[in-house]
Formats: C-alpha cells, structure tokens, sequence
C-alpha cells in the first residue's frame, strides 16, 4: 500500500489530480443534490497522503485547502485549516494504519471527512454564515462511496510504480 | 511537530483577514480570474447540450417553438399596451402629486456561468462583470421575478447573492393592500419567509408580493413571491410566514442585471 522511500510523487501527476478534483468540485449542483457531493480535494488529498506519507505533509495538505478555497470564492483558509488539521489526525494514525486492506480504509475515511467537515461547519457558525449540520453526515457517506472508484481512476490514470495497487 | 499551529495559526489569521476586511480585495481579483476557468470549464455540458437543442432541433419542432413564442409575443404585447397606458396615467397622476417621475430601467442579459459549489450558501456566478459596468449591489431578475443582488465584481464576472440565501433580506410589500415586510432567506431554493409580521396584519395565503425599494437597494414593484402559508401560534409574538419565490431560482440560465436610472447617476 505504501511506497517505499525511493518513489517520488510525480509532480504531474499530482497536479493533474488536483485540477480533476477542483473541476468536479466545483462541477454546478442545485438543491438537494448539492448536500451530496462528496469532498473530492479531501479523497484527493487523502489518496496523496497514503501514498507517501514520507514525502508529503501538512503543508501540501494546507495548500491543497487553500486551493480549494481559492476555488470557492469565498473565505479563505477555510479548507486549508480543516485539510491540514485532518491530516495531522492522518500522520498520528500513519503507524496504525500501515496494514490496513484497502477495504477497511473507508473505515477511516468516513470519520476524517466528518471531521474536516465539522471543522468548515463550525467556522461557518462563527462568521455567522448559513449551516446544514446533516451536509456533514451525507458527504461523508458520498465520499466513502466515491473512494473505490475515484481511487481505481487515479491509480489507472497516474501510474506511480505501486506494486500493490 | 510545531508546523501543525503555524499552518493552523496561519490559516486562521487568513479566515479572520478574509472574512472580515476588504485587505485581501485586490487578491481576490486575481484569485477571481485562476478560479473563473474551473467554472467555465464545468458549464461546457449545460452549454453544449443547450447548444444541441438550438442546433438539432427538427423543423417541426421549431416551427412549433415559432408558433408558440408568437402567441407568447402577441400576448406580451397586449400586456405591454395596457403597461404604456397605466403608465402614463402613472405619471399623471404623480405629476399632479408633485411627485418625481417613475424611474424607468435598462437591462442587460446575463448568463449563468456557476453554482458556489457550498451547498451552503447560495451564490452564482454571471458571465458580466465591470468590463459590462455592472456594480455592487445591482439587481439581477429573471423572466418571472427577482433573483438577486450582485455582491462581487470581477473583470467578466461577478458574483451574486440569491435572494434565497440565509444572509440576505430583502424589504417587500403585498401588492393587494401594500403592507411592508421584510423577506429572508433561509437557505432554501423554494422558500423565503417574513419576519416581523404582527398577527393583526392583513396578509393571507396567494398573496402577491414585490419588492417596495425601501432599501434603495432593489427598484421597486419587482415580483419576489406568492405568500404560501400563514401561520399563527398564539404563543409567538409574530405571525409565521412563508413564502414561494416568482424567480426561477435554480433553474434560470438567461438572467437580466438591472440597471435603475438613479443608481447609473449616483455612479
């Protein structure tokens, strides 16, 4: 699951995956579909950070919230906290999920994007902006829903020398 | 691992500067412009599938269109007849209240170019922007009634608040008496709601109601929407009402950004 410490993250690649997930981000949605959009930075971000946990850290998290911010429009530093916070939890479970199968990551998943949720959710009641409390719980379950398949397009689309994937 | 507070610091001081101060203006703009082609790209498929109807259209199809907007048109035109006639007596009659002349607008169409992706906060994106002088604060109405006010200017676009939105408040009156209120959002496309409203007040259900420009931000007899239910708790202070926007809220494409003559003067 992991690389070992010679692989290095291609830069194309990573950004490539990047524009993908801001384009489906920001991809126009109304009404009630719009509660169901999975995070797609956050699976994004979360593909990156299994990959190589040596390599990449909270500041490729922060930046990759920013750039989500940037997309949006509107307050800056929103995701960039909730991203980089996320993956600290991320780096602390690191040892613990080493070993994980695939399958049992969405176990992992569910719970971070709630909790980066919950971080955006709760700067929102701060500033006084509008909240939908049960946003936090649908994205969740769409991004687990997403994960399989947006991790099986990333791994065909971006060869990165895995040999387990 | 001290870098995780200097991001988080970092990113806060950024939630504050951003979200509180107008410093970060002349960033966004140029942030404005790295964003707009995300949103360009991701309206490709509603513009080509709109694209497909113009173009592929059979001739039946269109000859049908034709027949129908022809009627639509001539009905318009009746409509517009019997406007010009009310609008003179209008003026008329103000003239004999000494009153100013009844302010007439220009528009300009304006096409739908993105959704903030924030289910949270209803805000679009228009194809105009200051290179089309369009200002802070403009209205934007579509076929059946008001939409919005645009919040944010870019160079070819700009950002605009739905009236839906939890933010935003807009004052209104009911066209059958003239009662004023004010109608919020709540963060629902298919509901607005008036707050303050006095249990004595005459309002009831199917009521009409337009904008009453006491705001001086909005002109005034814009349709915003049709009361939906009336309710009075007695123990509530006020009564609960609610009320079913005209405007098409998420489903127009083609929009008009309204320019009002004293706005363009005070310009």
């Amino acid at each position: 699951m992991v690389s070992s410490g010679e692989d290095q993250p291609s830069l194309p690649a990573l950004a490539l995956s990047v524009i993908l997930a801001v384009l489906l981000q920001v991809y126009p949605l109304t009404g009630a579909l719009a509660h169901w959009r999975p995070d797609f930075l956050f699976l994004v971000m979360f593909y990156w950070l299994r990959h190589f946990p040596f390599h990449l850290g909270l500041g490729f998290a922060w930046w990759l919230g920013l750039m989500g911010d940037i997309a949006y429009g509107d307050v800056l530093g929103r995701s960039a906290l909730a991203f980089c916070l996320t993956a600290y939890l991320l780096h602390l479970l690191q040892q613990r999920i080493l070993n994980y199968r695939a399958f049992h990551e969405i176990w992992l998943l569910i719970p971070l994007v709630m909790v980066s949720q919950t971080i955006m959710l709760t700067i929102n009641v701060i500033l006084g902006r509008g909240v939908v409390w049960n946003a936090m719980v649908l994205t969740a379950f769409s991004s687990a829903l997403a994960w399989p398949l947006l991790k099986l397009i990333l791994a065909k689309l971006l060869p990165t020398r895995q040999p387990g994937v | 691992m001290g870098r995780k507070w200097l991001f988080a610091l970092v990113s806060v001081v950024l939630i504050a500067v951003s979200s509180q101060t107008a410093l970060f203006a002349p960033v966004r703009q140029w942030l404005a412009s790295v964003s707009y082609p995300f949103y360009w790209v991701t309206a490709i498929p509603a513009r080509l599938s709109e694209w497909s109807d113009d173009t592929l259209a059979s001739r039946a199809e269109l000859e049908a269109d034709n027949r129908r907007l022809r009627s639509e048109l001539l009905v318009s035109q009746g409509r517009i007849q019997r406007m010009a006639e009310l609008a003179a007596e209008n003026v008329r009659l103000r003239a004999l209240l000494n009153a100013t002349e009844l302010l007439r607008d220009s528009v300009m169409l304006a096409e739908l170019v993105g959704i903030s992706p924030d289910p949270m906060s209803h805000i679009i994106l228009v194809n105009r922007g200051a290179s089309d002088d369009v200002y802070v604060g403009q209205p934007l109405v579509d076929s059946d009634g008001l939409m919005g006010q645009v919040v944010e200017v870019f160079d070819n676009h700009s950002r605009v608040l739905l009236i839906t939105d939890p933010s935003h408040a807009l004052p209104v009156q009911v066209v059958r008496n003239g009662v004023r209120a004010i109608a919020e959002g709540v963060g629902n496309k298919d509901h607005l709601r008036l707050r303050f409203v006095a249990p004595t007040t005459d309002i009831v259900i199917g009521d009409m109601l337009v904008s009453s420009g006491l705001g001086g931000r909005y002109p005034v007899g814009f349709p915003v929407g049709r009361v939906l239910s009336v309710d009075d708790k007695t123990s509530e202070a006020f009564l609960e009402v609610e009320v079913e926007p005209s405007a098409r809220i998420d489903r127009s494409r083609h929009l008009l950004l309204v320019f009002t003559q004293s706005t363009q003067a005070g310009r």
